[in-house]
């Protein structure tokens, strides 16, 4: 019977780090991985934005413009709201191990993960740009020295490729990029290096649980036992904790991107505006992204995400209208309420650790997020306090959400996923199915018994999610979204 | 105003004409895309209109063949929403073809696609087969067809199947040497006898007589000889061939010879374009004779409802069967949209159901005949290109598989082979058989290169100008009229 002390279930960028660390620490671990469609960190652009993500710039500026759009916020609230303080520390904390760890990995795997420090630039096309980036010039949480006002001639000098038409940008310096799947590639082979054993291809289908501690996990096609199991599933990972009892605020949710073909360098810097941001790879092409979606795991994209993307990076860099799209694609981040990654020990079950829902900064995170999994396994005072990343009875229940209202799409027509709790008999699915018909904006919805949960279709300006959800709260019944719980808080 | 939707066929070649004829007798509203500036596909595609009062002579006999067809199809056209020089990027969510001509783009809502989009030659990675010069013959034919162009002067051909033959004849006749026919294998239809189920098949005769012609044409034949290599600095002026083993054609080296030449054609059976049915997300399947396939009911149906996938696209038979099995697609669609009765169906497939019947053992015959033989995979070596957009070596690949690749997405990720925009149409069908080869594993296990839109080019400002059809068109006709398309 195959055994080891840890194992890690999910090869994403997280497992892989994880991995790393705890063999760099000479435990014997195993990692266990199932390439699912729609794995993360190979769908990723790779940036490592601890600035930018930490104040709401990449997809969060993105989502807060097409909510004062749908007239959900105030016009006037220019100001995607901040992630707590401990999610930035975090990440520059993460974001500083970087440039020894590309070394580090390259001679330990021969693979070199593509470090390139380029900063990030906020563009800010209009007014309202200007008043959101004028309070993050200063009171920037990092000291003036990472932050720079570019004018429109300096910006100019700089990036010449940029569309002239904006009032300047913002630079965060230390904002960088990676080449992530080969971050994730260097981390696995480092850690098989160093003799942790890499299982590919193969699914956990269970974790095996006795008298309240871990025995191992069930794969596809055997039992392997161990003292610890790591869930590194990304957004896969609330379905492996079921298994071991655990309820996880994990949720897919899409993110859609489009690549372009390989170019000259075009722009040095990693580009954020309110439409999408902008990075040019090491190879040339330009990744550009991203919706954020929650759509269960359908890793499909759709015409109107692509023809705003595309038409939001052409309006950053004009040159780009002539260059060719080479694919487009979808990725499901590990997602969670309140956008605060989930991890270490749970009450109750002794052996168990979480590395996961790490949302966008799952590349950022991934140094900083192996190392701490590794001390907590080997008993070492934790490189940084994990307090505020456990799973608390708060976070379960989801009433700590972010201020980030991320969840409305840019889309009038959407689908939603409702869980529904009390349905028990056909009865019910024609009860709900009645009501669903009487609501306005409601276009198409599936009602399942098995699944418990609705599949609803509905235009985003005729209904609010909510609105559905209390319907069916009224006929007795529990609903919930992930997605409504954020709607409820605005 | 209640929306009509059409049927979508993608390719007018003779499997999309056969589609859209039977769809316009039915009265079922059809639109038809198609990549090139007229109809007719590879086989029947029409020359320009200047050229063809003085050239009709040169149509060979395909073109003749497919007369009928076009007869029909001049019947029905101006019923046919056609969209020429556009191209096909992606199906998304379910029916929603998205199109893309001339810097614009757009979204068509179909209510059932029927998907003819043809296949293309086999690429077989060899030292020097990316030199220019060196060239399938498909390429050589549309050179002569519809260029009029003479591709070369002195010419080697090498591959497998019946292909090759006519193309040394067309060669011949426009004045290029053509110095060997270099055909891999030694199948049935080379000594001009043929089995009892070629005989059916009426071009049986036309290979017999382009074998006649050849040796009038005093074009050496050799069997069990193929390309090892093709010389040049900028193009190509040399050539190295050799024998090949008769059962896995693996090159047999102490053979080799070099001769001078400026153009290589090479045919080496054709694959399904399988991008778009992979899109839609029907159901495909692994046939050890065949390689991946699409999985189909006899009227054509994918295992997507309303998806219909038809031609050598669905699985390679050439021309003839490609019009029957669009024809039975066509009355099918025609039924499914109510605007036929299952009776009048049943009495319409008949036809085509017994024809397709007939050419079954011939279909699997020359499948079998130019499938690609394990022993090619002997011919690239370390620093041979074996994906082209991306500049990526065979070793390379030996590397990846070294530090642990398992499978055709992995090897992807670690080399970026199959990551151009040829969505792996150049490397996929040799790389997915040499890790079969090399890791002992199945096809399935060695999976395929996820397709993902776009499946052809598109510029970022097509799709940022992208027309849809639902916000902003009540018709797609409309929509198609909007971007001047018509």
């Amino acid at each position: 019977m195959k055994n080891a002390d840890v194992i890690v279930v999910g090869g994403g960028v997280i497992g892989c780090a994880v991995a790393y660390y705890i063999a760099k620490k000479g435990i014997p671990v195993m990692l266990v991985d199932e390439p699912k469609r729609g794995r993360a960190t190979s769908a990723s652009a790779g940036g490592l934005w601890p600035l930018g993500e930490s104040i709401g710039l990449g997809c969060g500026v993105i989502f807060h413009k097409a909510m004062i759009e749908k007239g959900l916020i105030p016009p006037d609230s220019h100001v995607p709201p901040q992630l707590p303080k401990t999610f930035l520390d975090f990440a520059i904390q993460s974001n500083a191990m970087f440039p020894s760890l590309a070394i580090e990995l390259r001679e330990t795997s021969g693979i070199d993960f593509e470090y390139e420090e380029t900063s990030l630039l906020f563009l800010m096309y209009d007014e309202g740009d200007v008043a959101f980036a004028k309070p993050l010039y200063a009171n920037c949480p990092c000291g003036r020295s990472r932050i720079d006002w570019l004018t429109p001639n300096e910006l100019r000098k700089v990036e010449p490729a940029i569309t002239h038409n904006v009032l300047g940008a913002l630079r965060f310096n230390g904002d960088n990029q990676v080449n992530p799947y080969a971050l994730s590639d260097s981390f696995r082979e480092a850690a098989r290096k160093l003799g942790a054993q890499i299982i590919t291809h193969t699914e956990v289908k269970g974790i095996k649980v006795s008298s309240g501690r871990i025995t191992g996990v069930e794969t596809t096609t055997e039992f392997i036992g161990c003292k610890y199991v790591v869930n590194a599933a990304g957004a896969w990972a609330a379905q492996i904790a079921k298994t071991a009892g655990i309820e996880l605020p994990v949720y897919p949710v899409r993110g859609q991107i489009v690549g372009t073909e390989a170019l000259p360098d075009i722009i040095s810097a990693c580009i954020s505006t309110n439409d999408c941001y902008l990075a040019q790879k090491k190879h040339g092409e330009i990744i550009i992204g991203s919706t954020t979606e929650e759509v269960g795991f359908n890793v499909g994209v759709t015409p109107s995400a692509i023809k705003e993307l595309t038409a939001g990076a052409i309006r950053a860099v004009p040159f780009l209208e002539w260059v060719k799209v080479k694919r487009v694609w979808s990725g499901l981040r590990p997602g969670t309420a309140d956008e605060m990654p989930i991890l270490g020990s749970v009450s109750g079950l002794e052996g168990y650790i979480n590395a996961c829902g790490h949302f966008r900064t799952g590349i950022l995170n991934s140094p900083l997020t192996g190392l701490l999994i590794s001390e907590i396994i080997n008993g070492e005072k934790l490189s940084i306090p994990i307090e505020p990343f456990l799973l608390s009875d708060e976070r379960l229940n989801g009433s700590i959400t972010s201020n980030h209202k991320v969840s409305v799409f840019s889309q009038e027509q959407q689908t939603i996923i409702i869980s529904i709790k009390g349905m028990t008999c056909e009865g019910c699915v024609t009860n709900v199915k009645k009501t669903l018909n009487s609501l306005q904006g409601v276009t198409k919805f599936e009602v399942s018994l098995g699944d418990h949960q609705a599949k609803i279709s509905y235009n985003a300006k005729e209904i609010l999610p909510d609105t559905v959800i209390a319907a069916i709260d009224e006929l007795g019944y529990k609903a919930h979204s992930p997605l409504a719980a954020k709607c409820i808080g605005l | 105003m209640k929306k009509i939707k059409p049927v979508v066929v993608i390719g007018a070649g003779p499997a999309g004409m056969g589609a859209a004829i039977e769809l316009v007798k039915a009265d079922v509203p059809c639109m038809m895309i198609d990549e090139a500036p007229r109809p007719g596909g590879q086989v029947y595609r029409q020359p320009p209109t200047k050229f063809q009062t003085q050239e009709k002579y040169k149509l060979n006999s395909e073109q003749k063949r497919g007369k009928d067809l076009y007869t029909q199809w001049l019947e029905v056209k101006d019923k046919v929403n056609l969209l020429s020089s556009t191209s096909v990027v992606g199906i998304w969510n379910e029916k929603e073809v998205i199109y893309s001509s001339e810097g614009i783009s757009g979204i068509i809502e179909a209510e059932q696609i029927i998907i003819a989009t043809g296949a293309y030659e086999r690429p077989v990675p060899f030292p020097g087969w990316t030199l220019p010069g060196v060239m399938t013959v498909g390429g050589v034919k549309s050179f002569i067809k519809t260029m009029f162009v003479k591709p070369g002067k002195q010419a080697v051909i090498a591959g497998t199947g019946p292909l090759l033959i006519s193309t040394a004849n067309r060669l011949h006749e426009i004045g290029v040497n053509v110095m060997a026919i270099l055909e891999a294998g030694n199948p049935p239809w080379t000594s001009g006898a043929f089995s009892k189920e070629w005989q059916e098949v009426d071009f049986a005769q036309d290979i017999a007589n382009d074998l006649e012609e050849l040796k009038g044409n005093n074009i050496p034949l050799l069997f069990n000889h193929t390309i090892f290599e093709a010389h040049g600095k900028s193009e190509v002026t040399s050539v190295t061939y050799g024998e090949v083993d008769a059962k896995d054609w693996k090159p047999l080296n102490d053979t080799k010879r070099t001769i001078n030449a400026d153009l290589v054609a090479l045919g080496f059976g054709f694959v399904s374009n399988t991008e778009l049915s992979m899109l839609a997300g029907c159901r495909h399947d692994f046939h050890p004779g065949i390689g991946w396939y699409i999985v189909r009911n006899e009227m054509m149906e994918t295992t997507v409802p309303g998806i219909f996938s038809v031609g050598d696209g669905a699985l390679i038979g050439g021309a003839i069967i490609a019009e029957q099995e669009g024809r039975i697609a066509g009355i099918k669609a025609a039924q499914n949209a109510g605007a036929i009765t299952a009776g009048d169906a049943e009495k319409y497939f008949e036809k085509h159901l017994s024809r397709l019947h007939s050419f079954k053992s011939f279909r699997i015959s020359i499948n079998e005949a130019t499938a690609m033989r394990k022993g090619l995979l002997y011919l690239p070596k370390v620093e041979t290109l074996v994906c082209r957009c991306e500049e990526v070596v065979f070793s390379d690949v030996n590397t990846a598989i070294k530090e642990g690749a398992g499978d055709l997405q992995s090897v992807k990720l670690l080399t970026r082979l199959g990551m151009g925009p040829c969505q792996g149409r150049n490397c996929a069908s040799s790389m997915g058989m040499y890790l079969c080869e090399t890791l002992k594993k199945t096809p399935e296990q060695i999976g395929r290169i996820n397709s993902r839109p776009p499946v052809k080019p598109v510029t970022l400002g097509a799709l940022a100008k992208m027309i849809n059809a639902e916000e902003e068109l009540s018709n797609p006709f409309d929509a198609i009229t909007a971007g001047g398309r018509i």
